[in-house]
């Protein structure tokens, strides 16, 4: 087959060459290019071409695709996936339940219980301010505090007046009311029930 | 896939709740296409299983993103093209391995002549290849050797279904003008009553 005298096929011819290898075509525009194809040597020569370009790209890949061996796919792939999200346990869920704040409060909580549990035995504190003697600042003790222990955890003396912290827990629920007593000089208070605090005295 | 087999969608819903075990089946269905469509773009068969494991690993990284408005077949296409475009860009020229196949007999008969027409015409196709924009080199290898319909290029591509016409036509046009010498030589030999076979191959 001679090419000398083969033209070269149009723009449009080549778009509808192009199309009709798609399978683009609808069926009667693309038996008529079939007939052009079977006819006419430029398009039976630039269908040809069309073909074996398209071979030549495909067979290479064919072959290698077949050759293709993905054993260690996976386990590489697996390899680099980020760490699986396991579910919280128990240890967890408590880590993250003791926020700095919480422990704080646990913590504060639970030296108030190990005072209360373990705190020394100390006199009974004063039923009522005797006349003349130590006025109470805060609630006064009254009846239903009567079988509690107080306890004297501070003692402030300022300008010959003394002020006593008094933490008086209330039972049976163990809560704690903690109050103040102004208290007079010690010769003016002989009858005072409450021991002297001093500076010294152990918290 | 059998009927046992569940769909790709369910699979990827349960990836996207961790479950890794549905993440490998969709690894073993769709390994040997996004393989394919790696061949087909950088023609190299170490690149090609490289961009296998990258894709995938991408893929997992991205699944939320996912939304299921494509076939996720389509989207892994997509996601491989994109891959394979930008190892393209950061070597800075199309470094293809492979264009012909060694054991592609090509156009022409067995002989040392023809073996060396052979090798001419793949270094002829690398060089056209090499010398369209990667857009339409894209286009043809989706076409030409991943077989994708006009509409599923456009989708990886994204853009409308006539611009990816129009790429398969020019790209087209370019190849069939770098081989047409080579094939009107084997024309002139002994090709005239083999006009529209295409190509041998060896079995």
């Amino acid at each position: 087959m001679s090419t000398e005298n083969i033209r070269t096929l149009s723009d449009a011819e080549q778009e509808r060459l192009s199309l009709f290898l798609d399978g683009a075509l609808p069926p009667d525009e693309a038996a008529d290019v079939e007939r052009l194809v079977s006819e006419d040597p430029a398009w039976k020569a630039a269908h040809r071409a069309l073909k074996i370009t398209g071979e030549m790209l495909r067979a290479p890949v064919e072959r290698h695709a077949a050759e293709a061996r993905f054993d260690g796919l996976w386990a590489g792939i697996e390899q680099r996936l980020p760490a699986p999200e396991r579910a919280p346990s128990l240890l967890d869920r408590l880590r993250a339940f003791l926020s700095p704040p919480v422990l704080v409060g646990l913590a504060a909580a639970a030296a108030a219980a190990a005072y209360v549990a373990t705190r020394p035995s100390t006199p009974p504190a004063p039923e009522a301010p005797a006349p003349g003697g130590v006025a109470a600042r805060g609630p006064a003790p009254g009846t239903a505090l009567a079988e509690s222990e107080p306890v004297i955890i501070e003692g402030i003396e300022s300008a010959g007046q003394k002020t006593v912290l008094v933490s008086q827990p209330v039972e049976p629920n163990g809560a704690t009311v903690i109050w103040t007593l102004d208290a007079p000089a010690p010769e003016s208070q002989p009858g005072s029930d409450v021991p002297a605090a001093s500076d010294d005295d152990p918290i | 896939m059998t009927s046992m087999d569940p769909p790709d969608a369910e699979l990827v819903e349960k990836v996207k709740q961790g479950d890794r075990h549905a993440f490998r089946r969709l690894v073993e269905r769709h390994r040997d296409r996004i393989h394919r469509v790696a061949l087909g773009m950088l023609r190299n068969p170490d690149d090609a299983m490289d961009v296998v494991q990258e894709v995938f690993i991408r893929v997992h990284g991205r699944i939320q993103e996912f939304k299921g408005e494509s076939a996720f077949g389509t989207w892994l296409v997509r996601v491989t093209v994109n891959y394979c475009i930008d190892r393209q860009r950061r070597q800075k020229t199309w470094d293809a391995r492979f264009v012909i196949d060694n054991e592609w007999e090509g156009v022409s008969e067995d002989g040392p002549e023809h073996k060396l027409m052979n090798a001419q015409m793949g270094e002829a196709l690398r060089r056209a290849l090499s010398e369209l924009g990667e857009e339409h080199r894209t286009a043809i290898m989706l076409r030409e050797v991943n077989g994708l319909a006009y509409e599923e290029i456009a989708e990886v591509m994204g853009c409308p279904k006539g611009t990816v016409m129009s790429r398969l036509h020019h790209a087209r046009k370019k190849l069939q003008l770098a081989l047409r010498p080579f094939l009107e030589e084997a024309g002139e030999r002994d090709l005239a009553g083999r006009a529209g076979e295409g190509v041998r191959r060896r079995e």
